[in-house]
């Protein structure tokens, strides 16, 4: 009995991931199609000695592996789509790296409270002592991204940034 | 609205239950599901409008962990036949699981130290593991009878001790251990996991016995299981053994991602007691020339090595040729002794001080038969002569 239960409780728990991870490849709603792709970073070296980065599936991370966000967005409509803004808070168990972030036509800010966004170099951190720094890249807990144009009908954007696995 | 500190008990109530629930989460990221939510907003003929999208994977075990010999990097000291000689190793969790972890003492060789060469065994079959318990600092055979690291948090150390006895040796004679140990799941609180003996990445660990023989664990099969984003994968990450006599019980280097780290200590014979003598000038004239009518001032330092006490511990020494033992000089451990044989006055005397001359002194640190003298301490005789 117990056996079947356990079984019972596999199946469950097998097809709720494989629901998760059976999700539609982006999100549509008629205007925007929208995706998030999460990839790791693997770092070789080229015959001739130079380093070569690939960017593959995340099947198998470990703590302070490389991960490339992509996050895509296509005017799938017939109008104009404008105030384009894409949120992504910075995922559990991982920290942004410095200098990653990319996105062209956009103002990129980043927040250290998920609320007020800011520059760089505008954000601001409290110590136990109640002392204030400077936010360093790995204090950032959110980024966000203002598409500074409108998007025509067909027209795609992308922006990316890069995480690493927190250190156990 | 005022919170009472009864009803924000009710409110962390639920926290407090889901913490005891899951009380290891906060130390273990193996296992996590790491979500990345993106959140588009915009606006389309006039009406704004918002997608999200997340993407998610596990994050994978990583198997990482390390023993360090832990005697202060040189060799423990023991005496001929001691019982329970005991040394000490660390394992250390470094990877981001809770993990048990299995383990065994095996001879090896060299001596992790240098010199002396490595020439003997401990008594077949008396070497012993225990895991520190934590209620009281050093080896306690009542407290200390774990044989398996259980339960090791992610960046937690734990004390291992060996455990072995002497066969009739030499001084300076030594005998070098290795600790290995093993991962395993880490299971329920209190019981030794299932041994890890393979990873999802082909990695295998060789065969062993570990829990002073009470697990015997084969050789890991091979086992490469495609990597998943929505499962966790287990990879071995441990690290080689550093020192050639990291012998695993294969008698094979410890090799880097076999589940397994070893390191090695050394038990080295000494002398049941020890003494060293130094001897102090003090001229006439305040300085330290040895000229004829100066004091020598002696000084023995007794220690006793091993776990083992000392019985009839009697130390003499005699009077040097060309000098004098000045009367009522001898102190032990600070304390001026007399020169009779007067015990229980004390047990220290000058020999011959009533015919003179003063042939030797004695110190009877056992005090007539009365007192062993424990391992580990040290007694300090002083006593002076002059130059004739």
């Amino acid at each position: 009995m117990k056996t079947i239960k356990q079984n019972l409780f596999t199946t469950l728990l097998l097809s709720v991931l494989a629901l998760i991870f059976s999700m539609n490849a982006y999100a549509e709603d008629g205007a925007i199609r929208f995706t998030n792709k999460a990839f790791k970073q693997v770092i070789s070296k080229n015959a001739d000695g130079t380093v070569k980065y690939d960017y593959v599936d995340p099947a198998l991370v470990l703590p302070e592996d490389v991960i490339l966000y992509e996050i895509t967005f296509e005017n799938v409509s017939y109008q104009d789509i404008s105030n384009i803004v894409i949120k992504n808070p910075i995922a559990n168990n991982s920290l942004y790296r410095a200098g990653s972030v990319t996105g062209d036509s956009t103002e990129i800010t980043f927040s250290v409270d998920g609320k007020t966004f800011a520059a760089a170099d505008a954000l601001q951190v409290k110590d136990k002592s109640g002392k204030t720094w400077q936010a360093k890249p790995e204090d950032y807990t959110a980024i966000r991204w203002v598409y500074k144009k409108s998007l025509k009908p067909g027209e795609k954007g992308r922006v990316t940034y890069k995480t690493t696995i927190k250190s156990p | 609205m005022k919170i009472s500190s009864a009803e924000r008990f009710f409110l962390l109530l639920p926290v407090f239950i889901l913490s005891l629930l899951f009380p290891l989460k906060a130390f273990s990221a193996a296992g996590d599901l790491i979500n990345s939510t993106a959140t588009i907003d915009y606006v389309i003929g006039g009406n704004p409008e918002s997608i999200t999208f997340t993407s998610s994977f596990v994050e994978d075990r990583k198997v990482n962990f390390f023993v360090t010999e832990s005697n202060g990097g040189s060799a423990v000291p023991v005496i001929s036949g001691m019982t329970n000689a005991v040394m000490q190793f660390t394992v250390t969790n470094s990877g981001n699981a809770v993990q048990d972890f299995l383990l065994t003492a095996v001879n090896t060789s060299p001596n992790p130290f240098g010199l002396p060469a490595d020439n003997f065994d401990p008594l077949a079959g008396s070497v012993r593991v225990f895991v520190e318990s934590g209620v009281t600092p050093g080896y306690q055979p009542g407290e200390d009878t774990a044989v398996f690291v259980d339960e090791l948090a992610v960046n937690a150390s734990r004390i291992v001790y060996v455990l072995a006895d002497m066969p009739a040796v030499a001084t300076d004679d030594v005998a070098a251990i290795a600790l290995i140990s093993q991962v395993a799941e880490g299971g329920a609180n209190g019981s030794e996991g299932a041994v890890i003996n393979a990873d999802d990445n082909g990695n295998i660990s060789p065969a062993g016995v570990f829990s002073n023989g009470a697990s015997s664990v084969p050789a890991g099969t091979p086992n490469n299981v495609a990597d998943n984003p929505a499962t966790m994968e287990t990879v071995f990450n441990d690290p080689a053994g550093l020192n050639p006599e990291d012998i695993s019980t294969d008698l094979n280097q410890d090799i880097a991602s076999n589940g397994q780290h070893v390191d090695a200590g050394a038990y080295q014979v000494t002398s049941p007691v020890n003494i060293t003598k130094t001897v102090t000038i003090i001229d006439t004239v305040g300085g330290n020339d040895p000229h004829p009518g100066a004091t020598l001032r002696y000084q023995l330092e007794v220690t006793v090595a091993g776990n083992t006490a000392v019985d009839n511990l009697l130390i003499t020494d005699p009077i040097p040729a060309n000098t004098s033992y000045t009367d009522a000089s001898i102190r032990l451990n600070g304390i001026a002794q007399t020169d009779a044989d007067d015990a229980p006055t004390d047990y220290s005397r000058a020999i011959d001080i009533a015919s003179k001359p003063v042939v030797s002194i004695a110190v009877d640190l056992s005090q007539g038969g009365a007192v062993a003298v424990a391992p580990g301490t040290t007694n300090t005789i002083i006593f002076e002569v002059t130059i004739d």
